[in-house]
């Protein structure tokens, strides 16, 4: 398997092929990232569509100074703000948590426990929707895609401080919004 | 340290993103304090609740319809006018054979061409045009051989007053059906002396706004609408019978063309010379050259505001007749509210396979074709470009020509030539009168230009039998494949004229709408 920057150099040249490797390479975790960050696949899939297409286009600028998918993150979280700042009204709840649905679970969890595991997910779910997007994107990056301080700066274009205290404050919102599941410990 | 600052220090413990002594130091405060602590395990037990939610997947395809989508893209930026876009150019023409190659996708797709008017009149140096076909040629070739489907890649280039100037570089017909041809002959046009070309792999509804921003600038557009038969003679008699009082005007009658469609009359066209086989698509393209000539006007009140107007060939929408206008599409000409002329733009943009253009506003012209500032056959395309070079060994030769508007010579691409008298021919356009004198005045530019040949007598016989100008050409330019032996599919085009009548509530009676007129 080629690297990144083999297939970027192929891509370049034209060759799809090759982009459509970085497409699968780097798909799923975007995709993942921006579902948790819109709250519904079709955006999520539209973020992501959008953000391969223009990666592709802007194929040329890409100096390698970071990681391609930290580039395409970038792009990514632009678009999905912007899209987001000129998108319809916020959706309900319900409508996420029934977006969101369909959950890759474990075999070997008995029905009560996947009840209240998928109990459990819409309700974080739903305090991360509720966080304003800023706070919303480093929590993402930082908890989901397991992202260091200076790698979610670079995609939001943020210093490392920022970033440092956008986190603190959405996990203080968090945690308010989850106060009661915090409490007590986790189910083993 | 105040109280933010230590939270926010915990988080950012939890996170692994302090310097050991950092880490040092909160670890000290969180031993002395308690309310510390439990932030800490509230914040470490919220870390792991975000990182085990579950991995939320893609849908299978979503690689291909990035594909896809990146394939319109590109399809669109390689047509759209982008000064910088030299640099990108290798890589967007290797890009376009890839598109073109996907052929699944291809065949499936959708086309629509956008052919934005702009007001700059300048025209491509004729060595630019011959660099440009040279190129075309060879490409052109390329795809076809490889089976592969047209695309249209553009770029720019430099001109002789410095400016730049978009320029189509490849025509990768992969053209398996004339309407390929077409799109590409359209594509062409719009690069003489326009600013944008745009080509857009779907029609769906999603164009409404864009369509209506134009109209609703402009007051009025023109499309080019071709697709498969059924689906056009279906949209046809739909607008048809969006009117409730459908007659034939007084033009019409006056005529004295038969109420209905003109396709009856073809059983008097003049048989064929005994003994000389004439093939059936013959006799039809005489046909329709005849009856192109007659002009019926038919109106339409829908809900007593949008008219309908059928130029050319009359044909019979109403009576859900399926009419041969295949080469020579009639005009619909509808009139109504911007909200009227949406209805009718939905109806147009929701049907499947189908090729859309918006013909620019100085290619318009006043009565559809056979008037002035006329469009080959209804396909959008400057009657120049038809009236060139349609003699059969002509192929691939390029010359000059008038630019329409202007009267004033101007070098024309030799792809545009080439195509046009592919399609001339094989439309059976008959502009004879209108190719001669353009004739005469291209002959004349070519020869004040004194950079090609002087026109030949074979060329000029044959133009005048196919009833087309015959016009000067470079010796060297190498022929393009003829295209003449191409299956024809059953596909048929309507121009549709869109005319914004603000607060139009005219009740009246059409006819006497259309003596007013």
């Amino acid at each position: 398997m080629e690297n990144d920057a083999q297939l970027i150099e192929r891509s370049r040249d034209g060759d799809l092929t090759a982009f459509g490797q970085l497409v699968e390479k780097h798909q799923a975790r975007l995709y993942h990232a921006l579902v948790h960050w819109s709250g519904n696949h079709e955006d999520a899939e539209d973020i992501v569509q959008d953000t391969f297409v223009q990666a592709f286009q802007k194929l040329d600028s890409f100096q390698g100074r970071s990681a391609f998918f930290t580039w395409l993150y970038r792009i990514a979280f632009n678009l999905a703000v912007s899209r987001s700042r000129r998108k319809r009204p916020e959706q309900s709840l319900d409508h996420r948590r029934s977006e969101l649905g369909e959950e890759v679970t474990s075999e070997d969890e008995t029905a009560e426990r996947r009840a209240m595991r998928a109990e459990q997910v819409d309700q974080v779910r739903q305090a991360i929707a509720r966080l304003h997007e800023d706070h919303r994107a480093v929590l993402v990056l930082r908890e989901l895609e397991g992202l260091c301080y200076e790698t979610i700066g670079e995609i939001l274009d943020l210093p490392p401080g920022t970033v440092r205290s956008r986190i603190h404050r959405a996990r203080m919102q968090l945690r308010e919004l989850l106060k009661e599941m915090l409490v007590e410990p986790l189910p083993d | 340290m105040s109280e933010r600052s230590a939270q926010e220090r915990i988080s950012a413990y939890l996170d692994g993103e302090l310097s050991a002594a950092e880490q040092a130091e909160v670890e000290r405060a969180l031993e002395a304090d308690p309310a510390l602590m439990q932030l800490h395990d509230e914040l470490g037990r919220m870390k792991q609740l975000l990182q085990s939610l579950p991995v939320v997947e893609p849908r299978r395809n979503l690689r291909e319809s990035i594909t896809r989508a990146i394939e319109r893209e590109e399809l669109v930026s390689n047509v759209e006018v982008a000064p910088s876009s030299t640099p990108n150019r290798t890589r967007r023409r290797s890009w376009v054979m890839w598109a073109a190659g996907a052929s699944a996708v291809a065949a499936a797709s959708v086309m629509l061409v956008i052919v934005n008017s702009g007001k700059q009149n300048r025209q491509p140096t004729v060595a630019q045009h011959e660099r440009s076909a040279e190129r075309e040629s060879l490409e052109e070739r390329t795809a076809e051989a490889a089976g592969m489907r047209m695309s249209v890649e553009a770029g720019t280039d430099a001109i002789e007053d410095g400016a730049v100037k978009p320029f189509v570089t490849s025509i990768e017909p992969a053209v398996k059906n004339r309407n390929d041809e077409q799109a590409a002959m359209m594509a062409l046009e719009g690069r003489q002396g326009q600013q944008m070309l745009q080509l857009f792999p779907s029609v769906d509804e999603q164009l409404l706004p864009q369509l209506l921003e134009q109209l609703q600038q402009q007051g009025s557009i023109e499309l080019v609408y071709t697709g498969p038969q059924d689906i056009v003679t279906h949209v046809g008699n739909e607008l048809a019978k969006a009117g409730d009082n459908f007659k034939l005007s007084e033009s019409h009658k006056q005529q004295d063309v038969p109420a209905k469609s003109l396709g009856v009359a073809r059983d008097k066209l003049p048989a064929a010379p005994a003994g000389r086989a004439v093939p059936q698509r013959k006799e039809q393209q005489a046909a329709d050259s005849q009856y192109a000539t007659e002009k019926s006007t038919r109106k339409i009140d829908a809900s007593g505001n949008t008219k309908l107007r059928a130029l050319g060939r009359a044909t019979d929408l109403a009576a859900g007749e399926s009419p041969g206008f295949a080469d020579s599409p009639p005009t619909i000409e509808l009139r109504g509210t911007k909200e009227e002329l949406a209805a009718q733009l939905s109806l147009l943009l929701k049907q499947p396979q189908v090729q859309l253009a918006i013909v620019p506003l100085t290619q318009m012209g006043g009565g559809g074709f056979g008037g002035g500032g006329e469009l080959l056959g209804g396909f959008g395309l400057p009657m120049d470009l038809a009236e060139s070079e349609s003699d059969a060994a002509g192929l691939g030769k390029g010359g000059d020509t008038a630019a329409p508007e202007t009267g004033k010579s101007a070098p024309a691409p030799t792809k545009k030539k080439n195509m046009a008298a592919k399609i001339a021919r094989e439309e059976g356009r008959d502009n004879k009168q209108e190719g001669l004198d353009r004739e005469q005045r291209m002959a004349e530019a070519a020869r004040r230009r004194g950079k090609l040949a002087p026109q030949s007598g074979k060329n000029k016989r044959a133009g005048k039998n196919e009833g087309a100008t015959a016009t000067a050409k470079p010796a060297d330019q190498p022929p393009l494949p003829r295209t003449t032996d191409r299956p024809l599919p059953a596909r048929r085009s309507l121009r549709i004229r869109l005319v914004i009548e603000p607060g139009a509530a005219s009740k009246s009676p059409r006819s006497k709408d259309a003596k007013t007129k």
